[in-house]
C-alpha cells in the first residue's frame, strides 16, 4: 500500500507542477497578480507530496519491504538502519527520485522567501522549474520508477546496498551535491525568465545572488565531501582522480564560481548582464549534462551505473532539450539586455571580473574537452585513447598558477579606474615579500629543494598576503566582505594542501607479519595484533597498529577488511591518524599465507588543508549569503 | 541584432546540438570497455610456444601460414569459454578453416581433461600457463577469438563468448574476403 | 627536519594464487620508476584504476611485465611503447602527442588564447571617456 501511495503521490506532484506551468502563464498575461501568485501554491504542493513520495520510499527500506523492486536490489534487513535510508538515493531511481525532492525544496523556497515574490518575474520563474520538474517527474514515472512491485512472489532478502557506498560519506555526498546541482536551476530560471520578459536589472541581480551563492556553497560541500569520502574509503590515499564523474561536478562548480562573480558585476556596476544570463543558463546545463554523464554508462569511471540506454537516452534529449530551447531565448532576446558600454581601464574590476569568468570558463571547456574527448574520437573511428588524470594535471596546473596570482590582485583593483600610485607600490611590497618568504621557506622546512614547491609557496602566499591586505586595508568591513576574503583564502589553502601533498607524500608498499615495524617518513609503525571483526553486516579481520614516532607513541590505527557475504565482497576500510599537518594513513591489502598481509601505509602531508580550503570557501559563500540576506543599503 | 547574423547563430546551434546528440546518443549504444586490436593488420608475434598434445614440440607462429586461421583464446576455469565450446565443436565439423588453441593461464592436465569431456575443435593448442603469449597479442580477457590470415596477419578479433550468430556476422564474411583476393 | 627512509623488505615470493609478489630493485630509482610507470598504466580489466592499484589477474601480470623490464634496463618510453604494442594507446592514462591527439593538448591554450583576445576586445570596444572625478573605491 505504501508503495502505491508514494506512487501517487508523484503524479499527484507532477500535476501540480503542469498546474505550475499554466495558471502563472496565464495569470501573467492577464496581469492577474493573484493568479500568478497561487504559482506559489503548486511548489509547496510539489514539494509536500514529493515529501511523502521519498519519505514512503525510505520508509519500505526501514521496513524492510522486499516486495519494492528497488528495496530488493539495494537494500538488506541486516543493513543498518541510516544505511537503509541513504540506500534511498544509492542507486538510479531513487537518486533520480532525491534530485527532483531537492527541486521542489528550492521551488519552494524561492517562492516564498525571494524578495521577487511580489514581481511577474517570479511566475516564470516557477514555469521554468515547473517546466524541469514535469521533465524529471515524467523520467522517473516512466522510464525510472522507484516503486515498482515485485508481486506475488518477491524475495524474502535483499541484494543489499554496494557495499563501497556504506560509509558516512554517503549520507553527505549525494544530497548535498543535488541540493548544488540543482540549485543552480533557479539561476537558469531567473535567467530564462530576464529572458523572456526582456529586462534584467539591478533588482535582478540582487534577487538571483544569494540562492546562486546558496547553491554554490552546497556543490563546493559536496564535492569536498565526495573527495575526503573517496580517500577515506577507496584504499588508495587518492583524493581526486579526474574521474568522468568528478568532472562532472567539478564542472558547473567552476562555471558556478564565474557565475556568481559575475552577478557581481551586474549587482554592482548593472554590467555584462549577457554574459551573466550565459553563464547562468551554461552552470545549469552542466548540471544536467552532468545527471546524464554519470548514468548514461558512456565513459569509464568508478561510478557504475549499469542499465539499459533508455534513460541515458531520455537524459540526452532532456538536456538538448533544455540547452537548445535556452540558446534560442538568448539568440533571440539578449539584446534586450544589455547597457550602454561604458569605457573601462585595464586596471579595473570590471576587467578583472571578466577575465575571471573567461579564465573559469576556459578551465571548464578543457576539463569538458578530456572528459568527451576518448568518446568523440572512438566514435568517429579515429582510436581508441584514454584521457586520464596526468592529462588534466599537465593542462590544469599551467591555468591554475595565472589564475592564482590575478587572483590575489583582483579584489584590490578599484572599479572603472586603479590609480597605479596605489596598486604597484603594494603589489610590490607583498611581491617582495612574498619572494623572500617562499624562498626561505622552501630551502627550510621541507626535506629537500623543489622548484614546484618553490612556485607553489611563491603563489599561495601572493594570493594569500593580497587578500589580507585587501582585507587589512578595507574602510567599512562588512559581512558579505569578509566571506570573500575567507573564501579566496580557502582557495589558498587548498591550493597549499594540494601542492605539498602532491609533491611530499610518501607511499608504502609493503609485506608485514604481526609484530613486525617499519618506517616511513620518520615515523614507525607497529602490527600488534590481528583480530577477528564481526559487524552489523559484514565480518573480516581488524589489523592494530601503534604509531610512533621518535619512540613516543602517538596513536593506535585499526585498519580492518571487511567481508559483505550477500555480495561476496571484500572492502578495506583504511585508518588514519589525523593533524593539521599531515595524515597516516594505512589499509590492509591481502593476505599473503603464512601470517603476512600487504599493506599500503600512506605519509599524506597537509592533505586536510584541501577539504579545510573547501569549507573555508562554503562558510565565506554562506557569509556573503547571509549577509545579502540581511538587506544591506546600497 | 541583424537577422542574417541571428540565422547564423541558430545554424551553429543547431550543428553543435545534432553533432553533439548523435556523438552521445551513438555513445550509449556501444560499450567503452572494449579494447580495439592494437595488432591489427600486422603479423603475429613471434612465439613458441609448447603444444598441449605433443609435450615435446613447439608451435611457432610459422604455423599459421599457408591458410587462414582461427586463434581461439581459452582457459578452463572460464565460464564464457564452456558456453562457446559447442559453437566451436560446430565450426570444426562444418567450416574448413582450423581453430588453434591457446591455453591461458591454466593447467595442461586441465585442458586435457576439459577437451576430453567437451571434444576438441582444435587442430592444435598452445600452451601460456603464464600468459605470457596472450600479453603479446594483447589479450585482456577471456575468451578471445582472432582471424589469421593466410600470411599470418591477424585481421580481426572477437572479444567474449562466440556465438553462432557472431561467427557468421562478423567472421564469414572476411573470410570470404580473404580466400577471394588470394 | 624530517628524513626520507625507505626500508625494503627481503623478497620472497608466495606461490598462492591470489598472492601479490613483491618486487626487489637494485636502486631506489628504479623502485621510484617502478611506481611510476604502474601509476601510468591503466588496468584493462577493471578499466579506472592502474595497474598499480587494480587485484586484477591481468594487472598483476602486467605489473611482473614492468617489474622485468626495469630491472633490465628498460626507459619508461620503451616501456610505454611495448604496452601500447600490445594493448593500444588506451592502455596510457597519459594521451600520447600524436596526430589524433594533437587537439586535445593545443586546444586548452588556444582557448585561453581566444579569451585573452575576447577580454581586449571588450575593453576596447567602449566609447566613451572615462570620467576620472566620479571613479569608485572597490
Amino acid at each position: 500500500m505504501i508503495p502505491e501511495i508514494g506512487l501517487f503521490s508523484l503524479l499527484l506532484a507532477l500535476s501540480f507542477a503542469s498546474a505550475q506551468v499554466v495558471l502563472p502563464w496565464v495569470g501573467v498575461k492577464k496581469h492577474d497578480k493573484s493568479l500568478w501568485q497561487s504559482a506559489r501554491w503548486f511548489a509547496l504542493a510539489q514539494f509536500i507530496f514529493t515529501s511523502i513520495a521519498i519519505s514512503f520510499l525510505a520508509y519500505s527500506f526501514l521496513t524492510d519491504d522486499f516486495s519494492v523492486a528497488y528495496v530488493a536490489a539495494h537494500s538488506n534487513s541486516h543493513l543498518p538502519w541510516f544505511y537503509k535510508v541513504c540506500a534511498v538515493w544509492g542507486a538510479h531511481e531513487g537518486s533520480m527520485l532525491l534530485w527532483v525532492w531537492v527541486l521542489t525544496v528550492w521551488m519552494t523556497g524561492v517562492s516564498f522567501l525571494s524578495e521577487a515574490k511580489h514581481h511577474p518575474t517570479i511566475a516564470w520563474v516557477l514555469i521554468v522549474m515547473a517546466l524541469i520538474a514535469i521533465g524529471f517527474y515524467g523520467f522517473i514515472l516512466f522510464t525510472s520508477n522507484p516503486f515498482i512491485r515485485l508481486l506475488p512472489s518477491f524475495p524474502t532478502e535483499g541484494q543489499s546496498l554496494n557495499a563501497l557506498l556504506q560509509d558516512q560519506g554517503m549520507m553527505i555526498h549525494p544530497p548535498f551535491l543535488y541540493m548544488g546541482y540543482v540549485g543552480f536551476s533557479l539561476a537558469f530560471a531567473f535567467a530564462m525568465a530576464a529572458l523572456i520578459e526582456g529586462k534584467l536589472g539591478y533588482s535582478w541581480a540582487r534577487w538571483v545572488r544569494p540562492w546562486t551563492l546558496l547553491a554554490w556553497c552546497f556543490l563546493t560541500y559536496g564535492i569536498v565531501a565526495g573527495s575526503w569520502w573517496a580517500y577515506r574509503q577507496l584504499g588508495w590515499g587518492g583524493w581526486w582522480f579526474w574521474d568522468p564523474v568528478e568532472n562532472a561536478s567539478f564542472m558547473p562548480w567552476l562555471a558556478g564560481t564565474a557565475l556568481i562573480h559575475s552577478l557581481f558585476v551586474v549587482e554592482k556596476r548593472d554590467r555584462f548582464k549577457g554574459w551573466a544570463v550565459v553563464l547562468a543558463l551554461t552552470t545549469f546545463s552542466l548540471s544536467l549534462l552532468g545527471t546524464f554523464l554519470v548514468r548514461s554508462g558512456i565513459l569509464i569511471s568508478v561510478h557504475a551505473f549499469a542499465q539499459d540506454p533508455s534513460r541515458g537516452q531520455f537524459l540526452l534529449l532532456f538536456f538538448l532539450l533544455v540547452v537548445g530551447i535556452s540558446t534560442l531565448f538568448y539568440i533571440f532576446r539578449a539584446h534586450t539586455l544589455s547597457a550602454p558600454p561604458e569605457k573601462v581601464w585595464w586596471l579595473s574590476k570590471e576587467v578583472f571580473l571578466l577575465g575571471n569568468n573567461l579564465f573559469l570558463y576556459v578551465m571548464m571547456l578543457t576539463i569538458l574537452l578530456g572528459t568527451l574527448y576518448p568518446l568523440v574520437l572512438d566514435e568517429l573511428g579515429l582510436g581508441k585513447i584514454s584521457v586520464g588524470y596526468p592529462y588534466f594535471n599537465s593542462v590544469f596546473i599551467p591555468l591554475m598558477v595565472p589564475f592564482l596570482l590575478i587572483m590575489g590582485v583582483g579584489p584590490q583593483v578599484y572599479w572603472r579606474e586603479t590609480p597605479t600610485s596605489v596598486l604597484w607600490p603594494r603589489l610590490g611590497g607583498v611581491g617582495v615579500s612574498v619572494l623572500a618568504i617562499a624562498t626561505l621557506a622552501a630551502l627550510y622546512f621541507p626535506p629537500y629543494f623543489s622548484w614546484g614547491l618553490w612556485i607553489g609557496l611563491v603563489v599561495v602566499l601572493w594570493l594569500f598576503s593580497n587578500t589580507a591586505v585587501y582585507a587589512w586595508k578595507l574602510k567599512h568591513r562588512t559581512i558579505p566582505q569578509w566571506g570573500m576574503v575567507l573564501a579566496h583564502s580557502g582557495v589558498a589553502v587548498t591550493a597549499m594542501g594540494i601542492i605539498v601533498t602532491t609533491l611530499f607524500s610518501q607511499e608504502h608498499d609493503v609485506r608485514m607479519r604481526v609484530g613486525e615495524t617499519q618506517t616511513l617518513g620518520g615515523y614507525e609503525y607497529q602490527w600488534v595484533r590481528l583480530m577477528p571483526l564481526q559487524g552489523p553486516n559484514y565480518s573480516g579481520v581488524k589489523a592494530v597498529f601503534n604509531l610512533y614516532q621518535h619512540g613516543r607513541l602517538i596513536n593506535t590505527l585499526s585498519p580492518e577488511m571487511r567481508t559483505y557475504p550477500e555480495q561476496h565482497y571484500s572492502n578495506p576500510k583504511a585508518a588514519i591518524d589525523v593533524t593539521l599537518f599531515r595524515d597516516i594513513y594505512v589499509a590492509l591489502g591481502q593476505p599473503l599465507g603464512s601470517d603476512s598481509w600487504s599493506l599500503r601505509v600512506y605519509y599524506k602531508p597537509f592533505i586536510r588543508w584541501i577539504w579545510m580550503g573547501g569549507l573555508m570557501m562554503m562558510i565565506g559563500g554562506l557569509m556573503g549569503f547571509v549577509g545579502r540576506m540581511k538587506h544591506e543599503p546600497r | 541584432m541583424s537577422l542574417g547574423k541571428r540565422i547564423f547563430q541558430i545554424l551553429v546551434l543547431v550543428a553543435f546540438l545534432f553533432s553533439g546528440g548523435m556523438f552521445l546518443w551513438q555513445a550509449l549504444l556501444s560499450n567503452p570497455h572494449l579494447l580495439p586490436l592494437a595488432r591489427l593488420n600486422q603479423p603475429l608475434p613471434v612465439f613458441s610456444a609448447p603444444s598441449l598434445f605433443k609435450p615435446d614440440q613447439k608451435i611457432t607462429e610459422q604455423a599459421f601460414k599457408g591458410r587462414a586461421t582461427l586463434l581461439n583464446i581459452f582457459a578452463t576455469w572460464c565460464m564464457p569459454c564452456q558456453l562457446e565450446q559447442p559453437v566451436l565443436m560446430d565450426i570444426h565439423q562444418h567450416y574448413s578453416i582450423p581453430i588453434m588453441g591457446v591455453l591461458y593461464k591454466d593447467q595442461p592436465e586441465n585442458g586435457l581433461q576439459w577437451l576430453k569431456q567437451r571434444g576438441n575443435p582444435y587442430v592444435a593448442v598452445m600452451l601460456d600457463p603464464e600468459g605470457k603469449l596472450g600479453m603479446d597479442l594483447g589479450v585482456y580477457g577471456t575468451p578471445e577469438t582472432y582471424l589469421i590470415d593466410q600470411n599470418g596477419i591477424i585481421r580481426y578479433r572477437h572479444i567474449g563468448t562466440l556465438s553462432m550468430d557472431d561467427w557468421q556476422r562478423e567472421f564469414v564474411p572476411l573470410i570470404e574476403q580473404g580466400s577471394h583476393t588470394k | 627536519m624530517k628524513k626520507r627512509v625507505f626500508i625494503f623488505l627481503p623478497l620472497f615470493f608466495i606461490s598462492v594464487s591470489y598472492s601479490e609478489a613483491k618486487y626487489v630493485f637494485n636502486t631506489p630509482q628504479q623502485q621510484q620508476q617502478f611506481q611510476t610507470m604502474t601509476q601510468e598504466l591503466r588496468c584493462l580489466v577493471c578499466q579506472n584504476e592502474s595497474i598499480a592499484d587494480s587485484q586484477a589477474p591481468l594487472a598483476q601480470d602486467l605489473k611482473q611485465q614492468v617489474y622485468q623490464m626495469i630491472v633490465a634496463g628498460k626507459t619508461e618510453a620503451e616501456i610505454k611503447l611495448y604496452m601500447q604494442a600490445r594493448y593500444g594507446d588506451f592502455i596510457l592514462f597519459k594521451p600520447p602527442v600524436q596526430k589524433n591527439t594533437w587537439i586535445l593538448w593545443a586546444l586548452p591554450f588556444l582557448l585561453l588564447g581566444i579569451a585573452a583576445i575576447i577580454l581586449i576586445k571588450i575593453i576596447f570596444s567602449s566609447q566613451r571617456p572615462i570620467d576620472r572625478v566620479s571613479s569608485r573605491k572597490f
